[in-house]
């Protein structure tokens, strides 16, 4: 009792949040059950029949369904390698500019993709790719190949996009962590002689390692959500072998159908294997002798 | 910090790598500047579109003289980002404020409760039903509430109180502070940085929406402005597969238009929030 | 310790257990809303009498990508002033729009008027009575259009359980037609190609023979997009090429057999034939090389752009003046001409597509409070006078003049004026609520009470409206000759869902594997893999069940 009166200004604070939670999350719970159901909107939630794990084996027993559940991991991986460190190496770049108008200028550019919608970042890159009259067709001339059709080239498309909309702004998380770094610890370490590359070595990056560890295990916690917008935006049937991710599945064979309860199905499988990647990462993190998440 | 004024080669490398991946986020946004501004003969014939020859407002001025207009949708989006942000950074850095407490009893039980949400929703249909029971529809209201926290930015918050030197609240506590005033007298003065940081990763989710406002909102007068743009620009392409057309014929230099129409005020903001992403080294400078 | 965690976690659980009840107290509204509107069905018409007064009744309509603002809009004011109605519209965009009106329906929101896709969702809406039937309205006679639209031959496989819920926005039967740079066979000596062989050797001279004289080999066939779509072969090349082959095809269509028997178009040997030539296109670089990773869209941006900018000359559209002024701006002499549909194999004409004869069409949701003043709007809509306001607007204001020539009804209209109440570069001189709102399509009209409210013979007489520019190139004749060759194939319109199968699955197969045949190097390997995955997916079932309907139904 002592304890929570010592911290009552703390589960003051607290109080908020966790009604937000509870009725913006924790309400709407009960549509899970959609996926046990053959659910149909005019019935809802309490009056669609009860299917056990239906869908669940109508899932598992689709060829495509498994292409899909592939593809979504490696191109999942293949983000988490490229997508992940490059903003950090941009923030360390930055870092090292000391002409403020140009370090300014850099980093208002590489953040406006963002802005963009995939929709249209998509019809931008389609232009450019266009063997017809884009830069491609500039420079090979009648050799100009569709590259958006190839399948050994599509998941290379998505992650250089990718990275072309996101990578700038992915690295303010980490420009700000570095200006939470004080310049007594560069100093201090100039001090010592410390060079150049000391300096990112034991300084910048050990005041960002906490940040860059918590973004690596949220990253992994999210991976296999990615990307719906773009891949649906980018796709068409040809690259369907090696681009053709789970949400897109779903999309293509559900939704148009309104087949709620087998997309539901697929989502919570989805989530499931979140959650083990995200409990192994952050696992790791302690095993290591680092704070993890929780 | 004693600044160098010599250019080594590691300067030459780290400037050129950075104006080159400039150079080519840039090329693509400024083309799709030229053919806003480009006279239709001139973008028709030429290929590329890289070298502005011809100017013309036609675009812009039908964008502006659109019936329904952007000026509204612009003055609601403001108003949204604002009202969003500004509740969504109390809540959350309340939150993550406390939940940076080790010793919290309790603790863990609530961040896992709250962990569980990242991965597990009722989906569309109950949350919808639960904003309207909650009689938000049609209001700026279903735009800032229902995603007014993300657990995501609560845990980058959380984190980094908890990085901070315990020194600090002690010394407060001697002064007679309680755990209130440290939070807004001593914690979020020097967390300028994380608060810009996830203050930005809020207001751009809210700016960048269009989702909630389709679903919640009724009215064209109280569309945001991406639901403006994006009707523009894209609303054709859905029953194209049916094999019929749409209304009409929203051309691409139109569509370029809308997309420089929506970035401009996104381009005037930043430096404000910018600002507070150089503020810590700009101080230790000074202090020396 | 431990006790101070029960206590907190106690505490949580109180506070959840509060909140979701309270939430489950306020799920119980919409049950009971619903409830009530069904209880309320009956005596509806009796109140809807009462409003007869001059009050003007309140309507909310619910209407995908809406621009037009019911209180500035004049021709949505005179709309109003003679229905004497108060319309509200909420508008939804169009890729979300499906999503939207499901939800507001289930979770019974009230509005009065929806149009809205048939599909699976509308038949659930109209089983679990979230709808109303127009039967019952039907049968006072005061709407005599809608009675006639409604229980035409064209629409009757829409009854759900002999009641029918959903009435169609009539759609001419093709929007869609086909243009032909006119100069260009001109300079190539070459004829309008009349049968799909001659059509294959104007694209080839179009691509290789230099068409525009410029001595650049800078020019190519015929365009087509279709990435995002996961049918590729129903773009409208896919269906032009289709339809040389056999009536009707495309991709979920039935199509009959020279014995008389039906079988679904995937799976017949027309379709084989008509992917074969479409491959031939594609490997001998006829058809523009981006047509797989352009979206298409109802828009006809980029490839109006390219067929204005004179890099091929074959191209198909829904606005046919956009392409003429965009070849116009770069080049003052080119001549556009309109190409009709081609000879079939058979040598019976090629028909166009049918597309149903309809498009969207409107639901009256049982939260309605005044469905009959709905019908009267509907209705209104349907009429000469009614048509004319959502075509072009009011007289003396957005048009001037009036005149009928050669079965034409000619509009000389007003620009200026009509650019205040709409965006004219978006939806030229058409006042947007023509199209899919009551009626859907553009330029025309259906004459239903000329024939004695006989709808399927309005259908294939029906008048093009058109304005004065139109009416000078040979465009007026588009609508009368594709509707001359339309043609409905066997079962359309029949919703039933074991006939209908797993939409998204089939045709998802069905797009990939003929892509993936058309672009292979051995076709009939990948063609026979395609027929084997389709039918597993399921078209056996529904080319067995279908074969057995069209039996008993025929």
């Amino acid at each position: 009792m002592k304890q929570i009166a010592k911290y009552k200004y703390f589960y003051f604070m607290l109080i908020p949040v966790l009604i937000w939670y509870a009725i913006f999350c924790y309400v709407p719970m009960y549509g899970v059950v959609m996926a046990f159901q053959d659910f149909t909107m005019s019935k809802g939630f309490f009056h669609s029949p009860f299917v056990g794990l239906k869908h669940f084996e109508a899932l598992f027993a689709e060829e495509d369904f498994w292409r899909a559940f592939w593809n979504t991991i490696i191109i999942a991986l293949y983000r988490l390698v490229t997508a992940f460190p490059i903003p950090i190496m941009i923030a360390l770049l930055l870092n090292e500019v000391r002409h403020l108008k140009f370090r300014k200028s850099v980093q208002t550019i590489i953040y406006l993709p963002h802005f963009i919608s995939w929709v249209i970042v998509a019809s931008i890159f389609i232009t450019f790719f266009n063997p017809e009259s884009g830069l491609i067709a500039a420079i090979f001339k009648d050799n100009a190949q569709d590259i958006l059709t190839n399948p050994e080239l599509f998941r290379h498309v998505l992650i250089s996009t990718d990275l072309w909309k996101e990578a700038g702004f992915g690295t303010v998380i980490y420009i700000a962590a570095m200006a939470g770094i004080s310049s007594e610890q560069y100093e201090a370490a100039t001090i010592d002689g410390a060079g150049r590359w000391a300096l990112v070595r034991h300084v910048t990056l050990p005041g960002i390692s906490g940040v860059i560890l918590i973004m690596f295990i949220l990253t992994i916690g999210k991976i296999l959500g990615w990307g719906f917008d773009q891949v649906y935006n980018f796709y068409n049937p040809l690259v369907y072998s090696t681009g053709d991710i789970l949400d897109t599945y779903i999309f293509r064979t559900a939704l148009s159908d309104s087949k709620f309860s087998f997309a539901a199905a697929a989502g919570i499988l989805k989530s499931l294997i979140c959650v083990v990647l995200l409990v192994g990462a952050n696992r790791m993190a302690k095993a290591m002798g680092r704070e993890g998440i929780y | 910090m004693s600044i160098q004024k010599r250019f080594s080669m590691a300067d030459i490398f780290i400037y050129l790598m950075l104006a080159v991946g400039s150079l080519l986020i840039l090329i693509p946004l400024w083309r799709i500047l030229v053919i806003s501004f480009s006279s239709q003969e001139v973008y028709l014939t030429d290929t590329y579109n890289l070298i502005p020859k011809s100017f013309s407002l036609t675009e812009y001025k039908r964008a502006f003289g659109n019936i329904g207009g952007i000026a509204n949708a612009l003055f609601k989006t403001v108003q949204i980002t604002a009202l969003g942000t500004a509740l969504s950074m109390i809540l959350t850095s309340l939150g993550a404020y406390a939940l940076s407490k080790s010793d919290l009893p309790g603790r863990n039980i609530i961040f896992r409760f709250l962990i569980f949400t990242m991965f597990f929703s009722g989906g569309l249909v109950p949350f919808y039903v639960l904003v309207r029971n909650l009689n938000l529809i049609d209001t700026i209201w279903a735009l800032v509430l229902p995603t007014a926290v993300s657990t995501y930015n609560l845990i980058i918050m959380k984190n980094y109180f908890s990085s901070l030197p315990p020194s600090l609240e002690e010394a407060a506590k001697i002064d007679g502070y309680n755990d209130i005033q440290i939070l807004f007298k001593i914690i979020i003065p020097i967390s300028a940085p994380v608060f810009a940081a996830v203050s930005l990763f809020y207001g751009v989710a809210l700016w960048n929406d269009y989702f909630l406002a389709t679903l919640f909102i009724n009215s064209n007068d109280r569309f945001p402005l991406q639901v403006i743009l994006r009707q523009m620009i894209i609303q054709d392409m859905v029953t194209a597969e049916v094999g019929i057309s749409t209304t009409g014929s929203n051309m691409e230099q139109f569509k370029m238009a809308c997309i420089v129409i929506g970035m401009v005020p996104v381009l005037l903001i930043y430096p404000f929030v910018q600002k507070y992403f150089t503020k810590g080294i700009m101080l230790g400078a000074v202090k020396e | 310790m431990k006790k101070q965690k029960m206590m907190t976690m106690l505490l949580m659980s109180a506070l959840l257990a509060g909140t979701v009840l309270s939430g489950c107290a306020q799920k119980q509204e919409p049950a009971n809303g619903g409830d009530s509107s069904k209880n309320s069905n009956t005596s509806t018409p009796a109140a809807s009498n009462e409003a007869e007064s001059s009050e003007p009744v309140t309507i909310k309509w619910v209407r995908a990508a809406n621009e037009q603002d019911p209180e500035k809009d004049r021709i949505l004011l005179e709309l109003q002033k003679r229905t004497n109605t108060k319309i509200e519209i909420i508008s939804i965009p169009n890729d979300q729009f499906a999503n939207k009106v499901s939800l507001m329906i289930a979770s019974g929101e009230d509005f009065d008027l929806a149009t809205v896709d048939a599909g699976k969702a509308m038949i659930e809406w109209a089983k679990n009575d979230l709808i109303y039937p127009y039967d019952e309205f039907l049968e006072s006679g005061n709407y005599p259009h809608l009675k006639a639209v409604i229980n035409a031959d064209v629409y009757k496989g829409f009854r759900i359980d002999g009641k029918a819920y959903f009435k169609p926005l009539g759609l001419a039967p093709m929007q869609w037609g086909w243009i032909i740079r006119q100069d260009w066979l001109d300079n190539l000596g070459l004829k309008m190609p009349t049968t799909i062989e001659e059509f294959y050797n104007v694209i080839k001279a179009f691509k290789e023979e230099d068409p525009d004289k410029n001595g650049k080999d800078d020019t190519y066939g015929i365009y087509t997009r279709a990435s995002g779509m996961s049918d590729p072969s129903i773009s409208q090349l896919g269906q032009f090429i289709n339809r040389a082959y056999v009536v009707a095809g495309r991709t979920d269509n039935w199509v009959t057999m020279p014995d008389g028997s039906i079988t679904r178009f995937e799976a017949s040997p027309y379709a084989k034939e008509s992917a074969a030539f479409f491959k031939k296109l594609v490997d001998e670089n006829l058809i523009n090389k981006d047509w797989l990773s352009l979206k298409p869209d109802g828009a006809q941006g980029p490839e109006s752009d390219d067929f204005g900018a004179g890099k091929y000359g074959i191209a198909v559209t829904s606005k046919p003046d956009l392409f003429v002024q965009k070849a116009q701006s770069v080049n003052p002499d080119a001549k556009i001409a309109y190409l009709p549909p081609l000879q079939g194999e058979n040598g019976t004409p090629a028909n166009s597509g049918h597309s149903g004869g309809f498009w969207r069409g409107t639901v009256i949701p049982k939260t309605s409070k005044n469905p009959e003043k709905v019908l009267e709007l509907i209705e209104y809509t349907h009429t000469k006078e009614g048509r004319e306001l959502t075509l072009f607007g009011i007289e003396g204001t957005h048009f001037t003049d009036v005149k009928e020539e050669n079965g034409n009804r000619i509009y000389t209209i007003n620009e200026e004026e009509m650019s205040k109440d709409w965006d004219t570069n978006k939806n030229g001189f058409l006042y947007p609520l023509s199209w899919g709102a009551m009626n859907y399509f553009e330029y025309g009209y259906i004459p239903i009470e000329e024939n004695n409210f006989n709808y399927d013979e309005a259908f294939t007489n029906l008048q093009p409206w058109i304005t004065t520019d139109m009416a000078k190139g040979s465009f007026p004749d588009w609508f009368a000759i594709n509707s001359k060759y339309s043609i409905a194939p066997p079962l359309m319109n029949v919703f039933d869902d074991n006939l209908l199968g797993d939409q998204g699955k089939l045709r998802s197969a069905y797009g990939e594997g003929w892509l993936k045949a058309i672009m292979s190097k051995d076709f009939d390997k990948d063609w026979n893999e395609l027929q084997q995955k389709w039918l597993a997916a399921g078209g056996q079932d529904i080319i067995a069940y279908g074969q057995e309907y069209y039996k008993t139904h025929q």
